[in-house]
Order: structure tokens, then C-alpha cells, then sequence
């Protein structure tokens, strides 16, 4: 028998699939000052379990005290059909392997793309109950508070800041539905390219942290703790727990993110200095130093969107070109 | 040198004098009159002119003066930018000018737009003016041996990024900024890259950030200033050979608010300040070497954070007096020496009567060191158990710096001063 590219790469979609036994499909983080080292929640195929040791059992104790029902995965049915879900699918997928029927395939997409939505409406169904249904006789009440978590992003419950987003698992499955969806139309590339395209564009706006906006002379710069107060150079650094630290300056913030954890970080934001306070990505910025231009930290330099307006400003004030890594020299040389 | 001589190089001294007087005149600029704009003037004028102008309305755009003239408002003529241009740039050396009221400079993200900019020049004197919603005031670059005294700068801009400094100062050297009056701007004295200059008696309050703000800044000095009510008290930062003497801290309050917040300071004297009612009197990080003496501290949150980086500072013979927290820090280190000082929290005895208490004052609460870690348990302040706990941890030391302590702890306030 022999096994071509597809049955290849099908084969490596269901092993994907059955990866998912290994990764959580769905993460919960809780902020709040009480645990400065985070607390949350993971959910798996077959169970719920804490980040931390006793995470599980601290938000069943704050959950008390609101009159939340105890998380427990005995009562939740889904927990025990959703590993046999996944092992149909698998099996099924082997039958795709051998008989090439396009139909069949598209079929099993489909109904994998549906099982998911209903997981999803699901996974929403229990946090509704969790966040509604509670105990009248709770310690705290506060009336017309409910404490539901949001299905994906982040929501701001009592003094916890709750982030919901996939987690590995679900990226897996993703990537088994991508796969197998390419497969299906490899007779037109076009079509395939751009589905796969939008797929993946979709799963990306999963897991996009965006940055907030900064509330001028009200927040202070998390590396030099002076009052954020001129919009032209503010910036931002997410984690990937999601927490946004604020900077007064980009100087500040290449210093602070060269001292910092380089995987914690998820994405690093300037302002773009022809459009204030409009922040960019700095992988689409522009770097200028400029003397003429004076930053909140001396360092002097300005962030910009595009080449246009980054010469329009260097043709009326001079100054040198830098991108991020000449950046990173440029403030450890200065302020060491 | 005989008399006779003398009277004779004296009266020609004096007749040079008598010439250059009548070498130099003065226009008067005046609606209706001969010269109608402060432009014509100067373009009219010679070095060394004065030009008195007359109580008006002048709206000129941007006024260039590249020329050393006196310039004197009677009654204070207004000068209007319109919200949209710098109104004086000022290019030319020994010029000085007075009693002008500046208004409405524009707002530009682009150039640091001002009411008066110096741009390169020494010895100019910009005295009793006033300067109403201008985004920066009086701004100074590369400038030398030049005076700002006596002017009142307002702002009233509720947009808060729309907002310059009152008076800023980059890159200069001997200024000498003296009486100001500043309220409303985004920091009310700025000061970055300037060296040697003297900061005496103004007046700042309600700037929308800083009172004072400094950095790169070495080598200056700062008597009786007055700061209050700023967003957030007075920043000074990685500066060495400061001299803060007799400053008045005052009402500096909210959730990141210092009367003082030092950042990478060395070798430098803050001596005889005063910090009444502010969130935090000082605060300290990566500072070494300095001088902390004859300070009053008096109802602040936190009379003085004292972070770990900070090393070899002294503090002696200040006064800490009904402060929630005296000192709060945030590690079980210290290597810095605390010694002289009174405590109003101090309740030892001094059997031998020499003034000094018999036990050694430990000025870090536990609780404080709980709320540092952990700003939250603030809930808890005054509360029995809290009490407690400070008491049991006064008895015996085991979460707070063991040497972060007052050995000689006065028994009266000290009004005698160490210079």
C-alpha cells in the first residue's frame, strides 16, 4: 500500500487531534491584587484544573463568598463525551485517509466545524449558569451583579480583570479543520489559499491583544514612574497574560522590555507621532532621533507609521533612522 | 595717581557713558502714531534701543527680534499668538523685556510652540510679564547667564495633553529663575540638561503634573520654592549635586502623587524643606549619598518611601510628626543611616535627661511592610489587629529592616540646624 502526500497530511491533522488530550483547550485568568502572581483556570477535554497548585480551590473560595456554585467537574457531563467526541473524529479521519471521497471529507469538516460551535454555545451556557445561578444566602451580594466571564477577552468582575481565551487545544483542532479543509479544495488553489488565509486571520483575532487607550496625566510609566503626560510618545508592552504596562516614552519602554521576561511578552506598541495618540505596532514603526524633537526621557525619539511621514518630519528636523534592534543599543548605551 | 588725573579719567569715563546714552534711543510704538507695530520697531531699531509700547492690542503672528534692545510694555500691552503661532523668538543676545502681557501661543505637536523662546543667547533678562493660555510660556534652549524674574504664568486649558510647561529650560547654563508665579501647565518649572542655575521663590500650583521637574540636571540649586496642589508634587531625576534648601512641599495628594519623587539621585543636600499633607513626602529610588537633614515632615501619608536600591543616604535631625507611615521600605535590607531625628511616634523615656531617648526608634511599622508588598491591606489601617501585630513586631523584630533604626531618638522637635 502506498501513502501519498495527502493521506500524509491527513494522517498528521488526526494526530493533531489526538494531541488534544495533552493541552488545555480553553484558559480563564484571573488578575486581582490579592494574587499578584495570577490565579486561573484551565480546561481540558476530561477536566478542570488550576494553573497553580490551589488555584482550583481559591476560586471556588472566592466563588463562595459571591454564592457561586463550586466548580466541579463530576457535574459536568461534557467533560466525559467530549474525549469520546474527539476519538470518533479521529476514527472517522482514518476512513478519510483510504477512501478519497470528497464528499465524505467535506462532511467531516463540517461536522467538526459545527461540534465546536456547540461546544462554544456551550462552554457560554455554563458560564451563564455559573454567573447567574447564585446563592441567595451568599456572604456578598451586590445587587444586579452577575459574574459571568466572557467566552473570549476580557472583563473586568468585582476587582478581578477575567481573561477567557483558547488555549492549545483549541489551536489544534484549528489546525486539523485547516488542513483537511486545504485538502478538500486542492483542486483550486485560489480557493484553498484564501479560505486557509481566513482561517487563519480568524483564529489570530482569537488571540489578539489589543492595546488599550492611555489615559494621559492620570497613569503613570511603569519603568520610570513618571506621570504619562505628553501623547506624542506613549507606548505600550502586553504581556501574554494579557496585562497592558504603560511607558511615558519609548525610551522607556525598550529599557523596561530589555529587563523584562522576552517570552512573556506578547506584543510592544508605540505612538505614532504624526497621528497621536494613535498607537502601532512596533514591527509596522519607524524609528527617528532627533534632537530638535525632545522626548519625556531625553532620548529623543519618535515612532511613525510609514516611511512618508517619517521623512516629512526628518526633512524638517534632521535626526538619524533607527529600527528596534538599533534601539535597543542605542538605551543600553546611554543608560548604563 | 594724583587727583587731578583722576577727575580727568573720571570725566572721560563719564563722557564715554553720556555718548552711548545718547547713541541709543527710544521708540515709542504707539496706535495711530508714527510706529503702529512692535514689528516696525524692531525692524527701526539699532543695539542697544529701547522701545516702549504703549497699552494696546498687538496681534503680529510671530514677532522675530534679532536685535539687543530693551523692550518695556506700559501697563501691560497684550501680545496674542491667536492659538496658532510662537509669538517672540528671541535670537539675539542682551535683550531684555518687561510688562508685557503674552496670550494664546498655538498649539502644535510638532514644535514645542511658546509664548517667548530664547534660542541661543546670553544675558537676557525676561522680567514682570504676564503669560495667560500660552501651551509653553517661557522656554529657554542652549541660553546662558539669563534671568526670568517676577512673572506671572497662567494656564487654564481643561484638555490636558493640550499642555506645555510654564517655564522650560533645555540645555542651559547660569539661569537664574527667581519670583515666578506659576499655575495650570503641564509641569510648572522644567528643567533638563541645564547646569549651575538658581530656582528661588516661585510660586507653583495646580500644574497639571510636576510643580518643579528636573533631569540631567546637575549641580543646581533650589531655595524657598513653594509647591502646591500639583498632580504630582515635584520630580527630580538622574541628577547629581543638588541643593534643595527651605522648600515648601504642600498638599501633593493622590493615588501617585509624591511631595518629592527622587530617582537615581547622588550626592545631593535636601535640607530644611518643609512636606505638610502629601501622599508621600519622599520617595526614593536608586538614590546614594545624599543629605537629608533639618526637614519637617508633618501629616504626609507616608513621610518618606525608602526603596531598596537606595544606598549611604543620611537623615538626621529631621522632624516626623503625626505621619500615617514614617518610613515604609521594601526589603528586610537597609544601608542607610537614620540617626537624631524626632519622632512623634516615639513613646520611649530619657531617664538621664540629655534629650535623646534611651531606646532606639524603629521607624518601619510591619503594617507598612505589608502594604507596600501589598497596597490593598491599606483597608485595614487603624484597625485593633493591625495595632497588634505593629506591637508585637516593636517587641520583636522579624519581618522589618532589624537596622533600620533611629538610635538616638530626640525627645523634643529640633528647631536647631546642621549646615
Amino acid at each position: 500500500m502506498k501513502i501519498n502526500k495527502k493521506q500524509i497530511l491527513i494522517l498528521s491533522s488526526l494526530i493533531l487531534l489526538s494531541l488534544t488530550f495533552f493541552f488545555p483547550i480553553w484558559k480563564i485568568d484571573l488578575e486581582a491584587p490579592q494574587y499578584p502572581e495570577g490565579i486561573g483556570l484551565r480546561i481540558w477535554l476530561n477536566k478542570i484544573t488550576g494553573v497553580n497548585e490551589y488555584d482550583l480551590d481559591n476560586i471556588n473560595k472566592l466563588n463562595h463568598y459571591i454564592g457561586m456554585k463550586v466548580i466541579d467537574q463530576e457535574s459536568i457531563p461534557e467533560l466525559k463525551i467530549m474525549p469520546y467526541i474527539i476519538i470518533f473524529f479521529i476514527l472517522s479521519g482514518l476512513m478519510l485517509m483510504f477512501l478519497n471521497n470528497k464528499l465524505f471529507s467535506a462532511t467531516w469538516i463540517a461536522l467538526l466545524i459545527i461540534v465546536l460551535l456547540i461546544g462554544l454555545y456551550d462552554f457560554y451556557l455554563w458560564e451563564y449558569d455559573y454567573g447567574h445561578n447564585l446563592n441567595p444566602d451568599a456572604p456578598i451580594k451586590i445587587p444586579g451583579m452577575v459574574y459571568q466571564p466572557p467566552l473570549i477577552g476580557t472583563k473586568q468582575l468585582l476587582n478581578m480583570k477575567t481573561t477567557s481565551l483558547p488555549d492549545t487545544g483549541s489551536y489544534l483542532i484549528g489546525l486539523a479543520v485547516i488542513i483537511n479543509s486545504i485538502l478538500l479544495f486542492d483542486k483550486n488553489k485560489f480557493i484553498s489559499k484564501s479560505f486557509s488565509f481566513i482561517v487563519v486571520l480568524l483564529l489570530f483575532n482569537f488571540c489578539q491583544k489589543q492595546p488599550e487607550k492611555i489615559n494621559y496625566n492620570n497613569e503613570d510609566c511603569a519603568s520610570c514612574q513618571m506621570t504619562i503626560s505628553d501623547n506624542r510618545f506613549g507606548a505600550e508592552l502586553i504581556t501574554k497574560k494579557g496585562k497592558v504596562l504603560k511607558f511615558d516614552s519609548i525610551e522607556c519602554l525598550v529599557f523596561y522590555s530589555e529587563n523584562f521576561n522576552q517570552d512573556e511578552i506578547y506584543s510592544m506598541w508605540v505612538t505614532d507621532f504624526s497621528n497621536p495618540p494613535e498607537l502601532i505596532n512596533i514591527k509596522d514603526a519607524y524609528f527617528l532621533r532627533s534632537s530638535e524633537i525632545q522626548s519625556p526621557m531625553g532620548l529623543n525619539i519618535c515612532a511613525f507609521s510609514n516611511t512618508d511621514s517619517l521623512n516629512k518630519i526628518k526633512n524638517e528636523f534632521n535626526g538619524n533612522i533607527f529600527n528596534w534592534e538599533e534601539l535597543v543599543d542605542l538605551v543600553k548605551d546611554e543608560w548604563h | 595717581m594724583n587727583g587731578i588725573s583722576k577727575n580727568i579719567i573720571y570725566s572721560f569715563i563719564f563722557l564715554i557713558v553720556l555718548f552711548n546714552q545718547v547713541q541709543s534711543r527710544i521708540l515709542i510704538v504707539q496706535k495711530g502714531f508714527r510706529i503702529t507695530s512692535i514689528k516696525s520697531a524692531l525692524e527701526l531699531s539699532n543695539n542697544g534701543d529701547t522701545i516702549l509700547v504703549k497699552r494696546d492690542y498687538y496681534s503680529e503672528g510671530t514677532i522675530i527680534v534679532n536685535k539687543s534692545v530693551t523692550l518695556i510694555g506700559e501697563n501691560f500691552p497684550i501680545i496674542d499668538g491667536n492659538h496658532k503661532n510662537q509669538i517672540m523668538i528671541v535670537k539675539s543676545s542682551n535683550f531684555k523685556i518687561t510688562g508685557f502681557q503674552f496670550q494664546n501661543s498655538g498649539i502644535s505637536f510638532i514644535s514645542d510652540n511658546s509664548a517667548i523662546r530664547l534660542d541661543s543667547v546670553n544675558n537676557c533678562i525676561i522680567e514682570n510679564n504676564k503669560f495667560l493660555n500660552n501651551f509653553f510660556a517661557i522656554y529657554l534652549s542652549k541660553t546662558r547667564n539669563s534671568q526670568i524674574i517676577n512673572n506671572t504664568i497662567i494656564a487654564s486649558n481643561n484638555k490636558q495633553t493640550m499642555s506645555g510647561n510654564g517655564i522650560h529650560l533645555w540645555n542651559c547654563k547660569n539661569i537664574y529663575v527667581i519670583g515666578n508665579k506659576i499655575e495650570g501647565h503641564r509641569d510648572g518649572i522644567y528643567l533638563e540638561f541645564v547646569r549651575s542655575s538658581f530656582i528661588e521663590n516661585n510660586y507653583c500650583k495646580g500644574n497639571l503634573r510636576y510643580g518643579l521637574h528636573f533631569m540631567f540636571s546637575d549641580s543646581c540649586f533650589y531655595r524657598r520654592n513653594h509647591f502646591e496642589m500639583n498632580k504630582a508634587g515635584v520630580a527630580v531625576m538622574f541628577t547629581k549635586n543638588v541643593t534643595m534648601i527651605e522648600n515648601n512641599f504642600k498638599n501633593n495628594w493622590g493615588s501617585s502623587s509624591y511631595g518629592l519623587l527622587l530617582k537615581d539621585i547622588t550626592d545631593s543636600k535636601i535640607i530644611r524643606n518643609k512636606f505638610y499633607k502629601n501622599s508621600c513626602g519622599i520617595y526614593f529610588e536608586s538614590c546614594n549619598r545624599n543629605q537629608i537633614f533639618n526637614n519637617d515632615f508633618i501629616e504626609n501619608g507616608w513621610a518618606i518611601k525608602l526603596m531598596t536600591n537606595s544606598m549611604n543616604n543620611l537623615f538626621q535631625r529631621n522632624n516626623f510628626i503625626e505621619n500615617t507611615f514614617d518610613v515604609s521600605t521594601n526589603s528586610t535590607q537597609n544601608f542607610n543611616t537614620f540617626t537624631e531625628n524626632f519622632w512623634s511616634n516615639y513613646n520611649g523615656y530619657d531617664l538621664n535627661k540629655d534629650n535623646i531617648g534611651d531606646v532606639p526608634f524603629r521607624p518601619v511599622k510591619l503594617f507598612s511592610f505589608i502594604v507596600a508588598n501589598n497596597p490593598v491591606t491599606l483597608i485595614l489601617l487603624r484597625s485593633y489587629f493591625v495595632e497588634i501585630l505593629d506591637f508585637a513586631e516593636k517587641i520583636i523584630p522579624t519581618l522589618t529592616p532589624a537596622n533600620l533604626l533611629d538610635e538616638k531618638p530626640l525627645m523634643k522637635r529640633s528647631y536647631d540646624k546642621i549646615n
